[in-house]
């Protein structure tokens, strides 16, 4: 089948999303299918500017190329998988975040700032319960987003797993004096929160914390953060570094802590599951709490400073509970049968 | 239901903030989560025990708290003073305009001289009106007539909704019986503006051959008490027409419980009246204008004179009350009839939130409007190169789509 993925990029900001992407592609091919990806550009603001983006992608035509029939679409992002195809499958990671369950959030939210966010938000969420109807079939890539397109549009989705990028080449090694935590240097992602754990716990612990802030600025915010909480020496940042340094520092973590806020999949959890580590989450970190399981392949803690840094005490003065959590978490790991050949047959089916 | 409230609030001198504002405030605020918002410095202390008073800056709107509620309503009049920096927040914030004149123009050429034309017809006014609310997802009028004209422009919800009115004191409790006997006492009350036809009235008084049997008593602002005078004078009606001038409003409530017939003409503007309401309140027959809001008034509560023959039907009025009073008294009684529950606050409250949930299962197409208006200005400069309308008719398709609307074809 000729099959294309329909996308969306903030141009210069990588993440999950777009490895995402890229992963399903492979996977398409390595089935025997011609894949490839349609990323539409995509700016949120001012909230006018999102419903302009809705038409543009209402107004695409991938049902054919050079007279060659497209003969699926599958649809990721808001507002690509808006895209119409008269064979198009939805596997959405999420909707537009800020029109749902952050349209009110201290720290997250962006339309309500604006005098036509309500509107924009309504409008919003009126196309998604009426034209994700137009696909075939809707999957989620997982039960977080599963619920939420339940609970705010009443659409059933079947949440599909998928192993997370290069799985093949996690493995592990004694655990070192640190913890990991790889991701993009931004608020929803919560490198505060750790930074003002850390100032609060009784051992030396010690973060090494790898990725690109979305904003120069903010990253520069949460090193001058660590500054001022004089933890600067108990803290690493690993901007750029490669996918083979990156398997190499969750294999020799002593755990992972990966509090994000309401994550729709993440990665990390998976890869820190991989690498058999225990992780650190928190209640409220969506994806993630599909796989920890609370003293058995890590700790799930209240999102503030006090449970934060004493999960991270907890694990750095017991090895062994670390060591049997994250050797639990690979066997988990295991039993969940992820694999991207059955992502492609059901996408496909 | 969550709900903004931008008005003018008391103690401002504005009709809209002590007459209608205090009204409604009670229904309202036991029927719905209401904040009251103002730019006012200074507001009666006891509003805040029916909702919350916040403040507002044109340049800092809090945005985020004003999106908590599910509506917003912004009160518009003509006056500038007290309407300006609501209508100013009404442009951004899309929400319910109540619209307590539909002519605007006094509102325009004082706040904002130079944005509208100069309107010298109605068409124009209206015109103009529609412009300064294009933001607005529904707007709520007092008369039919308003309600006619503004639903042709097919652009918001319109909604008519008739004036509140709260009994006052008196006329719940015990009323001087009437005497229906003569002279019988004639009330004007109001601000006597040149619309209210006085000097016709006192013309129709001044030559009724029983002009003997009535009394006329004239409350509220006289717009040319000179011009006033001089017609008492020159129909010699000295002792029958009595200026009262301004009174308080429970000297004016006690003056209605013991009158016997109104004068409440209104020509050429008919808009409706609280005045009319007010009237009703006590029971009382009045003679009204057939004109506007209140040509419509039903002929068992009220007595219509033709602005063409106006002199010749008050007269005739008058001569029919001196031989049946107790038809007039009728007409009292059925006005009164008519004013509850049609005029009660809580039946304009409940209006007001039926209103509300109709606009916001609307407001998703409200967003999906302004992209129309986006999509034809992008395309416009090469829509003419188009040999056929496809092109267009795919963009209006897909935005259908986004409105959940059917396609067309």
């Amino acid at each position: 089948m000729r099959v294309i993925i329909a996308t969306v990029h903030v141009p210069f900001i990588r993440g999950g999303a777009e490895l995402h992407a890229e992963g399903l592609q492979r996977a398409l091919i390595a089935a025997g299918h011609e894949a490839e990806i349609v990323a539409v550009p995509f700016k949120w603001y001012p909230p006018q500017r999102v419903l302009d983006h809705m038409l543009a992608c209402r107004l695409f035509d991938l049902t054919e190329v050079a007279g060659t029939a497209v003969d699926l679409v599958i649809g990721l992002r808001f507002p690509a998988y808006l895209i119409p195809h008269p064979n198009k499958v939805l596997w959405i990671l999420h909707q537009h975040r800020t029109a749902y369950e952050l349209w009110n959030h201290p720290s997250l939210s962006d339309l309500i700032h604006y005098p036509d966010g309500a509107v924009t938000r309504d409008a919003i969420r009126q196309a998604d319960r009426n034209l994700i109807s137009e696909a075939k079939l809707v999957f989620a890539n997982s039960q977080n987003v599963a619920r939420r397109l339940k609970e705010y549009c009443g659409i059933s989705a079947k949440p599909l797993y998928h192993p997370p990028p290069n799985a093949e080449k996690y493995y592990t090694a004694a655990a070192e004096d640190f913890f990991f935590f790889p991701s993009r240097i931004c608020v929803p992602k919560r490198q505060e929160l750790v930074l003002r754990a850390l100032k609060k716990t009784r051992q030396p612990v010690r973060v090494r914390f790898a990725g690109t802030p979305d904003r120069a600025a903010y990253g520069d915010e949460m090193k001058s953060l660590s500054r001022k909480l004089r933890i600067s020496d108990r803290v690493e940042w690993l901007e750029e570094a490669t996918d083979d340094e990156l398997v190499d520092q969750y294999a020799r973590c002593l755990g992972v802590i990966y509090p994000p806020i309401d994550e729709d999949y993440g990665y990390v959890t998976l890869e820190a599951m991989l690498a058999a580590k225990p992780v650190i989450t928190c209640t409220d970190s969506g994806g993630p709490l599909e796989f920890v399981q609370n003293a058995s392949t890590g700790l799930i803690v209240a999102p503030d400073e006090e449970a934060v840094a004493e999960a991270l005490d907890r694990i750095w003065t017991d090895r062994e509970e670390a060591q049997r959590w994250g050797e639990a978490g690979r066997n988990a790991y295991e039993s969940l049968g992820l694999s991207w050949a059955r992502v492609v047959k059901e996408l496909t089916a | 239901m969550k709900v903004n409230w931008f008005c003018p609030l008391p103690p401002a001198r504005s009709g809209i903030a002590v007459d209608f504002f205090r009204t409604i405030l009670p229904a309202l605020s036991s029927r719905a989560e209401v904040t009251l918002w103002t730019d006012q410095t200074d507001w009666s202390a006891d509003l805040a025990s029916h909702a919350p008073v916040r403040t507002f800056r044109l340049k800092e709107m809090p945005w985020p708290e004003l999106n908590q509620a599910d509506i917003t309503f912004f009160n518009l009049g003509n006056n500038h003073l007290f309407h300006g920096t609501i209508w100013e927040v009404s442009r951004l914030l899309p929400g319910i305009a109540i619209l307590h004149d539909l002519r605007l123009d006094d509102f325009f050429e004082n706040w904002c001289p130079g944005l509208f034309p100069p309107s010298s017809s109605l068409d124009q006014s209206l015109n103009n009106l529609r412009v300064a609310l294009e933001n607005s997802l529904g707007i709520v009028v007092h008369t039919e007539d308003a309600y006619e004209r503004l639903n042709t422009f097919n652009r918001w919800i319109v909604a008519h909704v008739p004036l509140p009115f709260a009994l006052p004191p008196l006329a719940n409790g015990a009323r001087r019986k009437r005497s229906l006997a003569p002279p019988y006492r004639l009330i004007v009350f109001g601000f006597i503006h040149q619309n209210r036809r006085l000097t016709a009235l006192l013309e129709a008084l001044g030559t009724l051959p029983d002009r003997d049997r009535f009394r006329l008593e004239i409350y509220g602002e006289l717009w040319r008490p000179d011009l006033v005078k001089e017609t008492i004078a020159k129909y010699g009606l000295q002792r029958q027409a009595i200026i009262k001038g301004f009174v308080a409003e429970t000297a004016l409530d006690e003056a209605l419980a013991s009158a016997d017939l109104v004068i409440n003409l209104r020509y050429p503007s008919g808009e409706a009246s609280g005045s009319q309401l007010r009237i009703w309140s006590h029971g009382l027959p009045s003679i009204v204008t057939r004109a506007g809001w209140f040509a419509r008034l039903p002929e068992t509560a009220v007595a219509h004179v033709s602005p063409e023959r106006e002199v010749a039907d008050i007269q005739e009025h008058l001569n029919h009350f001196l031989i049946d009073p107790e038809r007039f008294a009728r007409m009292g009684t059925e006005g009164k009839r008519l004013l509850y529950p049609r005029h009660a606050p809580e039946t304009y409250v409940d209006a007001l939130l039926e209103l509300s949930a109709e606009v916001l299962e609307f407001r998703p197409r409200a967003a999906v409007h302004q992209l129309v208006r986006r999509a034809g200005e992008r395309m416009s400069p090469w829509i003419g190169s188009f040999h056929s309308n496809d092109p267009l008719r795919s963009v209006a398709n897909e935005i259908l789509s986004l409105s959940g609307q059917a396609r067309t074809r």
